[in-house]
């Protein structure tokens, strides 16, 4: 077996050396061209200035030319600043091209189609191997954070694999989605999650979904584009109103033959522990305070130390990849484990990917073909909880300190109150084991049919299955009643889509046109079943390996489907006149099946237009000024991420609606009108303007972006109560009186400080400013955001309302605490009232990420800021001081304020809400290319990086970058902190090599 | 060049037609029925008509019609202990009529009704439009749905003083319905209920074989009786709902109901409200007018609402290991406790006070645990904070500890009981102890026929082992203590307390009394939102 892999890897070499052309002859200058990071530059052009003499390199990036002594070599490459080198005496001349900070010519992916970005009309950012290469990110969402200016990425917690909230220039939506569409290699996802639920009770229902992602290995990614204003987004219609994150994976390039290892090993902690009171302080200040001494058990157990641990990961990549004027191929695996800093929380990943490429008919036809397919394991520790006796993150807080971890026979220590929870036994008798397999596949081929007009054909599917296997021991004192508990929940998700589009570009003088046309059908199916059962004899094997080994008073199964379809019309104009003036306009028409009998289609349009003013002529001696655009744009996009079935009469058998009739009361399955029907139902739209300035001074020395942008929602799906006697309360309304403005300001900026060799310093730096607002709501206020703790059952933290941001903290404000009790601010009849205590969605977001360069050495430090918003700090209300009178522990902070524990009711109130504001030192990065001298190894680098080393913030949990999915009547909730994985400090060494 | 190129473009185009899937968007249906299937086939009538019927079962529980007609009396309420049932102050504006319109409970309770009402219309426009000489069984199915739509009319009418009219055949639910209310609105449930009284269940009907077994209702299912008993309760309570008494009227609906003959007052007071109290129906002492049949197979039995052990006993009080996680919540006060059953009956006699006979198993007893507490190995219980459990009459409603307030336990859970959450026990909506007090109630206003009502309440009271009544004096305030002895916990007491004009009095910690206007339910704010031409109740 050993032989033959190694066999194979040879070959693999010898493939690879194959590729390599040798030039021999010998000439008087020669030397190797390479780029910042030390890797040979293959077809760089090298000229004599004054004659038409000259060669390019090799794959080597190597070069021979004659050339008299007296001589000038310009050095040029696309996308790389021009070097122009006196050749005197020199025979050997080797030389470091800096990419040219313009990057005037990158290709960036638009929708349904690529473009130059200085063809851009609309405003896009984009993010390539080299933003994409700081590691540690378990999946795109996680790369992309604190990177792009006006996009905002706020971690659910610090679990492996955690999922995020992702929004583009503010929430758009008080229910419906608020994600952005993603497209992977051209297939729309849908963004349903794939994680299936948790379970009700014992706190595993509220564990948050991890992330939809996670079956793309973040090695395979070539570029994330993303589409933030309606110009660029509109082409993707009813799914663009939250912006479009373009994921485009790694192809083989044209003449290269390469096989890539990267691996990685790292190590994450928990950056500090929370404190609560030790034992000591615990039982001194109940005997105290309280004058009590019960359930003193003797122990001194710290309980954060029994749940965390010091986490080792690893990853390996293997790719390999080529290509030939009329072939290209990659193919790739990876492997990777996470482990969490909470024991027994994991995840484990198998990726493979294949992408290939294949002209044909005389290169009138390009086939193209990819493929991933990937297979996660995730583990979940029993965190996220929601009844008030907690999860064990929350146990691991508020658990008795004096309790021994293990009583004197050498089993788990447990109570009989089953309210009361050992964090040790939740963590050693629980088992959470998701299973996700994932494949997106896609073949697509494009034929020309005249010069200039191609047609291509698309065909993509996208199919999940993802098995949940829950097990909580009947050795749990909670699950003794029923003795023991096992959960099977499943999902099914495919997608399945075609699509095709005409393409033609002509050039007449100085003006070039593109059109493009196309239509796309997409259909969806979604499917769940769930079952449970209990009461099992023994946990020797996992319930779930047995499920029905139970008796059968606890069995319990489930099943749903689900399905919508989407029809689509779309085109695009593109004119560019001598590159000076560009003007765009697009249009698409989407009808979903989701949508409302009387609204069926809805059409988006957009147009953007651009002017590249130092492109005229009275620019051209303009020696400061390397690059200005303005450009302009405005454009409707929708967003159809809303619930199916909302506009028809249905029936559905309610288990609440079964009638028992006769003595023995027979059972008669009820039909219930699921819910108000409103065929009028359809999408929400937003209309967007964008005024942008694209500038570059002093050669690109010093280049960036600022955007300015207004977006307003209306059409807002609502939850409208209905007149009375229909079937349901509530139904789903559009109204269009109701609208949501977002505005705001983005800035990105890179400056080269110091440029060529030994030393160069770049900065780089993005900047954004949102401003969110509800405007017209048409009832009172929407409550979210559920609040958790005893005596709150019902509770909540957050509102909509008219005139205020999403999402602000809604509750009683202290007014004064008198001899230990607290007092409320009271309304004009002397009850408390509830006040807006804060907003969640930050105002001011920035990143700043500085690189040097010293010969083979690269340090990179990324730092980033979130400011002006607040946090419901929900796991400090649950470890209050009146946790002492129940013998559980608290916050030191508030066990010693001048709150009386036995008269304190906790309540959502501005005890609670704190400022977030944070800078986080998020990544810092050394590494080290070694000089490549041989022709096995096409280039080496090492690095070592540290993640989330420190974080300055007055925020007193964990960490404030959190938001705990509170969703109330499905209604977004947004900046709650409650009982959240806290996120890890990561040391991460890593290996790139490339054959 | 066109033809050079000829078989490219005749390609594509066959290519693309290929894959052009033809699609109308109609959205395809896969877990639920939809309209066409289901009134195309008559098997699945019977499962319409079961949702209002299963709808009967949703009200009895804290937080909706029991929540509302009890914790806002001096019967029943939930003191804030500590930390615990705070519950954004739901309970404490309950206790001290103190709501607004956006009250959990009054909230929620509006919805659900109006749902009910939904369901009840569904099943006539499932039942299709009223012709002449439609089958006898389809008015009878009728008769059924209207009554239950009715039912629920009469509670939002009771709470809210308001109520929807819908017509069944109108799909339109956006526009808004007729609200009725003030005499319109009582009139129309009247006539209503008295025009299906002929077309009603009987559960004296004996069928003949094969042919009209639709005419016989069986246990669970409303008949004719529960017919005569709505009007009866909207007679009774006719003047609080339009200033006109009623009281001639309700005695004519209530000789009717006694006159069937189907009832009797139940030998055990507490075997009324035992697990098997389903096998009870027709026997001779069944008092059952009325009742929601609870399953533990089936929700509302099995969901944390009807939990009748839990919601009320102490933490630390777990029925010998079976109801290990109870809530310590719902108690009685001790005004109750003092105007009715230390000053109105004797407590060693009244076999409605305590029964003990499931003590040994749980360590509790039926009816009302007071004093301290012990476990059933007799070891005597403390509390979380290690006092005594020692219930005591004396507990505020807005600042109590885990240990006071008097408990009450009508419904017993099954002595092998598994789980605390399961509730087998059928809830009696209506009975016939309830009936016979109401008689005597409207003979002393009606007729002041002090005599006839002395003779009834006796009749109850030697049945249940109190003391006789001695004299007919202030006959009508001996009913209302009789009404308190005798249906406690039953969801009757608000309309009682209104009715004899106690509601808003003082009671036990709360030392004011309340406002005229809460007599009546605000209109919930989302209703009133959602609705053009709702108008809100006074003082709201």
């Amino acid at each position: 077996m050993k032989r033959t892999i190694y066999s194979k890897f040879l070959a693999i070499l010898f493939f690879c050396i194959m590729q390599i052309a040798v030039f021999a002859q010998e000439r008087e200058i020669s030397g190797t061209v390479i780029d910042a990071e030390g890797i040979p530059l293959p077809g760089v052009s090298i000229q004599i200035q004054g004659t038409t003499l000259g060669t390019i390199t090799d794959f080597d990036g190597k070069y021979t030319i004659t050339a008299p002594a007296g001589a000038v070599l310009i050095f040029s490459f696309i996308g790389y600043t021009t070097q122009e080198i006196l050749v005197g005496d020199q025979t050997g001349i080797s030389i470091t091209l800096m990419e040219d900070i313009m990057e005037l010519d990158e290709i960036v992916v638009i929708g349904y189609g690529t473009s130059k970005k200085s063809d851009l009309t609309g405003a896009m950012s984009s993010l390539d191997e080299g933003d994409l290469n700081m590691t540690g990110a378990s999946n795109p969402a996680q790369m992309m954070q604190g990177r792009v200016a006006g996009v905002s990425i706020v971690s659910n917690n610090g679990e492996p694999g955690a999922g995020s909230q992702i929004k583009i220039r503010g929430a758009n939506s008080i229910r419906s989605g608020q994600k952005p569409l993603f497209v992977v290699d051209g297939i729309p996802l849908d963004l349903q999650t794939t994680s299936p639920d948790g379970i009700e009770g014992a706190s595993l229902g509220g564990a948050q979904a991890t992330s939809p992602l996670n079956f793309i290995n973040p090695n395979d990614i070539e570029t994330i584009d993303i589409l933030k204003d309606a110009s660029a987004a509109a082409i993707y219609g009813s799914r663009g109103a939250n912006g479009v994150i373009i994921i485009t994976t790694k192809k083989g390039k044209e003449g290269t033959s390469q096989v890539d290892y990267s691996a990685t090993v790292s190590l994450s902690q928990l950056p500090s522990q929370l404190e609560v009171l030790s034992a000591g302080e615990w039982v001194a200040y109940r005997e105290d305070t309280l004058g009590t001494t019960d359930f003193n058990y003797g122990a001194n157990t710290n309980w954060q130390d029994q749940i965390f641990r010091d986490a080792i990961s690893h990853q390996h990549n293997l790719a390999i990849s080529g290509g030939t004027p009329s072939t290209n191929y990659r193919v790739s695996f990876g492997y990777g484990r996470e482990e969490g800093i909470i024991k027994k929380s994991d995840m484990e990943r198998y990726t493979g990917r294949m992408n290939l490429g294949q002209k044909a008919l005389n290169d009138h036809l390009f086939m193209e073909a990819n493929f991933i397919g990937s297979y996660v394991l995730e583990n979940r520790p029993p965190v996220g909880g929601t009844g008030f006796e907690g999860d064990l993150l929350l146990n691991a807080l508020q658990a008795n300190p004096t309790w021994p971890i293990y009583d004197s026979l050498g089993n788990i220590f447990q109570t009989n109150v089953t309210s009361e929870r050992n964090p040790v036994a939740m963590l050693e008798y629980t088992d959470d084991l998701t299973k996700t397999s994932r494949i997106l596949g896609g073949l697509s081929a494009t034929l020309e049919i005249i010069e200039g007009l191609n047609y291509k054909a698309n065909i993509g599917f996208d199919y999940t299955n993802a098995n949940r296997f829950i097990n909580q021991s009947q050795k749990l004192n909670y699950m003794s009643d029923r003795n023991g508990r096992g959960n099977i929940n499943n999902k099914e998700l495919y997608n399945f889509l075609i699509e095709h589009t005409f393409n033609y570009t002509r050039t007449i003088q100085t003006s070039k046109i593109n059109l493009m046309v196309g239509y796309s059908y997409q259909n969806f199916e979604l499917r769940g079943s769930k079952m449970s059962a209990g009461g099992y004899a023994t946990d020797e094997i996992f319930y779930t390996d047995r499920i029905h080994a139970g008796t059968r008073d606890y069995d319990d199964v489930s099943s749903w489907a689900d399905s919508y379809q989407m029809q689509s019309f779309f085109g695009r104009i593109n004119y560019n006149f001598d590159e000076r003036v560009l003007i765009t306009a697009t249009v698409r028409a989407d009808g979903s099946s989701k949508f409302g009998e009387n609204n069926k289609y809805g059409v988006f349009p957009s147009f953007a237009g651009a002017w590249r003013i130092s492109q005229e002529s009275f620019m051209q001696n303009a020696t400061v000024i390397s690059n200005l655009k303005l450009r302009l744009g405005w454009g409707q996009t929708g967003n159809s991420e809303i619930q199916t079935r909302r506009s028809r009469y249905l029936f559905a058998p309610n288990a609440d609606a079964r009638a028992l009739v006769g003595t023995n009361q027979e059972e008669i399955i009820g039909l219930v009108i699921s819910r108000t029907p409103n065929p009028d139902v359809t999408w929400e739209s937003t209309a967007s303007s964008n005024i942008g300035i694209d500038f570059g001074f002093y050669q690109g020395r010093l280049s960036g972006t600022i955007d300015l942008y207004q977006k307003t929602t209306k059409d807002l799906l609502l939850e409208i109560p209905t007149p009375p006697g229909s079937p349901t309360p509530t139904t789903v309304e559009n109204i269009d009186s109701c609208k949501i403005i977002n505005e705001g300001i983005e800035l990105s900026l890179t400056g080269v400080i110091l440029t060529g060799n030994p030393f160069s310093w770049e900065v780089s730096g993005t900047m954004a400013f949102n401003r969110n607002m509800v405007r017209d709501l048409p009832v009172d206020q929407y409550q979210t955001g559920e609040a958790q703790g005893q005596g709150l059952t019902g509770a909540t933290a957050q509102i909509i309302t008219s005139d205020e941001p999403m999402n602000v903290f809604w509750g009683y404000e202290i007014d004064s605490t008198v001899n230990g009790r607290v007092y409320y601010g009271v309304d004009t009849a002397g009850l408390w009232e509830s006040r807006i205590l804060g907003q969640p969605q930050p105002k001011f977001t920035w990143g700043l990420t500085n690189t040097f360069a010293y010969k083979n050495i690269d340090l990179t430090v990324f730092i980033e800021g979130v400011h002006g918003f607040q946090i419901f700090n929900n796991t400090a209300l649950l470890l209050d001081k009146r946790n002492l009178t129940q013998a559980r522990n608290a916050l030191p902070d508030f066990v010693y304020d001048e709150v009386d524990a036995e008269r304190y009711t906790p309540a959502v109130s501005d005890r609670y809400i704190e400022n977030g504001d944070y800078v986080r030192i998020s990544n810092i990065t050394l590494g080290y290319n070694f000089p490549i001298d041989n022709v096995w190894v096409q280039r080496m680098r090492i690095y070592a990086s540290v993640s989330n080393l420190a974080v300055f913030t007055k925020y007193s949990g964990f960490d404030p970058d959190v938001s705990s999915v509170k969703n109330k009547n499905e209604i977004n909730s947004f900046g709650i902190d409650n009982t959240n994985y806290p996120k890890a400090r990561t040391y991460l060494l890593g290996l790139n090599v490339t054959f | 060049m066109f033809k050079k190129y000829k078989l490219y473009i005749v390609g594509t185009m066959l290519v693309s037609m290929l894959f052009v899937p033809s699609c109308d968007l109609e959205e395809q249906i896969l877990d639920e029925y939809t309209d066409e299937t289901v009134q195309s086939d008559p098997n699945l009538l019977q499962n319409i008509l079961a949702v209002p019927l299963a709808h009967l079962r949703k009200y009895w529980w804290r937080q909706r019609i029991w929540g509302l007609m009890e914790t806002t009396t001096d019967e029943a309420f939930f003191p804030t202990r500590g930390n615990d049932w705070f519950d954004g102050g739901v309970w404490q504006e309950d206790y001290t009529h103190t709501w607004t319109p956006t009250h959990r409970d009054v909230v929620d309770t509006w919805n659900d009704l109006n749902s009910s009402i939904s369901a009840a219309n569904t099943a006539l426009l499932n039942l299709g439009e009223e012709k002449p000489d439609d089958a006898e069984y389809l008015w009878t199915y009728r008769a059924q749905a209207k009554f239950l739509r009715t039912f629920f009319e009469y509670y939002l009418f009771d709470l809210y003083r308001k109520y929807p009219g819908r017509d069944p055949f109108n799909l339109d639910f956006l526009t808004p319905p007729t609200i009725y209310e003030g005499e319109t609105g009582f009139y129309r449930m009247v006539s209503l209920v008295k025009s299906i009284l002929p077309d009603m269940k009987d559960r004296t009907y004996v069928p003949t074989p094969n042919i009209d077994e639709y005419k016989k209702a069986e246990y669970g299912e409303p008949d004719i009786d529960a017919g005569l008993m709505l009007l009866a309760k909207l007679y009774l309570n006719k003047e609080v709902y339009i200033g006109v008494p009623g009281y001639d009227s309700c005695l004519i609906y209530l000789n009717r109901l006694m006159d069937r003959g189907n009832y009797g007052l139940a030998n055990n007071y507490f075997a009324m409200f035992e697990v098997d109290n389903n096998t009870r129906f027709m026997q001779a002492d069944d008092e059952a007018i009325l009742v929601a049949v609870f399953s533990d197979a089936a929700e509302y039995g099995n969901d944390n609402k009807v939990i009748w052990v839990r919601h009320s006993f102490h933490y630390n009080q777990d029925f010998d290991g079976n109801a290990p996680s109870n809530w310590n919540g719902v108690a009685t006060t001790n005004g109750y406790l003092q105007e009715n059953w230390i000053a109105g009956t004797d407590t060693a006699t009244d076999s409605r006070w305590v029964d003990s006979v499931h003590y040994d198993v749980f360590g509790a007893v039926l009816g009302f645990n007071y004093g301290q507490q012990y476990d059933v190995e007799g070891t005597a219980l403390q509390d979380r904070n290690g006092n005594p459990l020692n219930y005591t009459f004396e507990c505020n409603y807005d600042d109590a500890t885990e240990y006071e307030g008097v408990r009450v336990l009508k419904y017993s859970p099954r002595e092998s009981v598994i789980y605390p959450n399961l509730v087998e026990n059928d809830y009696i909506i209506w009975r016939y102890a309830d009936a016979l007090l109401m008689q005597a109630e409207c003979l002393i206003r009606d007729q002041d026929d002090e005599a006839g009502a002395f003779a009834i309440v006796n009749q109850i009271r030697e049945k249940r082992g109190a003391p006789l009544l001695t004299s007919s004096d202030d006959m009508l305030y001996k009913i209302y203590v009789e009404r308190a002895l005798e249906l406690y916990w039953e969801g009757h007491r608000r309309q009682d307390m209104i009715r004899f004009g106690t509601f808003l009095d003082p009671k036990t910690s709360k030392d004011w009394t309340s406002p005229e206007t809460a007599l009546i339910l605000p209109i919930p704010q989302s209703a009133i939102d959602g609705t053009k031409g709702l108008d809100q109740n006074p003082g709201y």
